[in-house]
């Protein structure tokens, strides 16, 4: 494993794998895990004192950010209808995305590593960015 | 032919992750650049499941912040 100081650079290949591979993890990842934090402050579970990162999971979830991953994880289902899935019982959805990646149900460590084989469509991707700064662009 | 450039999205994870510290940044790079498994990461870093699990979730929680 590298240091990871030093900066990636656009025609870093690293980012490439990035952009083609680790992103998707990356992404579902993400979706999997405010989810997953859902899912603990309904059963009154909070590790540490993350009730307020829990609680900030659930508002990402609800944004523009938050509908655009979700849509590149569940292409099949609405952003909206998705949401409202997941905040009526968040343990379902993590049972069904955990089956649907080969995993242990509930299980949300290496939750990606059964999707991390697949590579992304840039265009798919493009369609996942929300309201960033253009100075990353 | 010239390669398109990477999207604001990626590059916004990407800047997020490298103001972290480490070892959250060690683990991005290792499982999302590198694509290295995660429990030769974990094994690497010398961390227990447990521990492993916690930094890879304040990681996620920071990104999906860091992207809201």
């Amino acid at each position: 494993m590298s240091n990871f100081s030093a900066p990636i650079e656009c025609d870093d290949p690293s980012l490439v794998f990035f952009l083609q591979h680790g992103a998707r993890g990356l992404i579902f990842d993400l979706v999997f895990q405010s989810i997953e934090d859902i899912a603990r402050e309904r059963r009154g579970v909070c590790v540490s004192d993350d009730a307020r990162e829990q609680q900030c999971s659930a508002r990402w979830l609800s944004s523009e950010t938050g509908h655009k991953c979700l849509s590149f994880v569940m292409p099949d289902a609405s952003p909206r209808e998705a949401v409202a899935r997941i905040f009526a019982d968040p343990q379902a959805v993590i049972d069904a995305m955990a089956k649907r990646s080969s995993l242990p149900q509930g299980q949300a460590h290496g939750a990606s590593e059964g999707l991390s084989e697949a590579t992304v469509d840039l265009g798919v991707l493009e369609q996942a960015q929300a309201a960033c700064s253009p100075t990353f662009g | 032919m010239s390669r398109p450039p990477p999207t604001p999205f990626a590059m916004r994870l990407i800047a997020a992750s490298q103001a972290l510290r480490s070892p959250e940044a060690e683990i991005f790079q290792a499982i999302y650049i590198q694509g290295e498994r995660e429990e030769g990461v974990r094994r690497q870093l010398g961390m227990t499941e447990t521990e492993f699990a916690l930094k890879k979730s304040g990681l996620l929680r920071t990104l999906a912040a860091a992207v809201h």
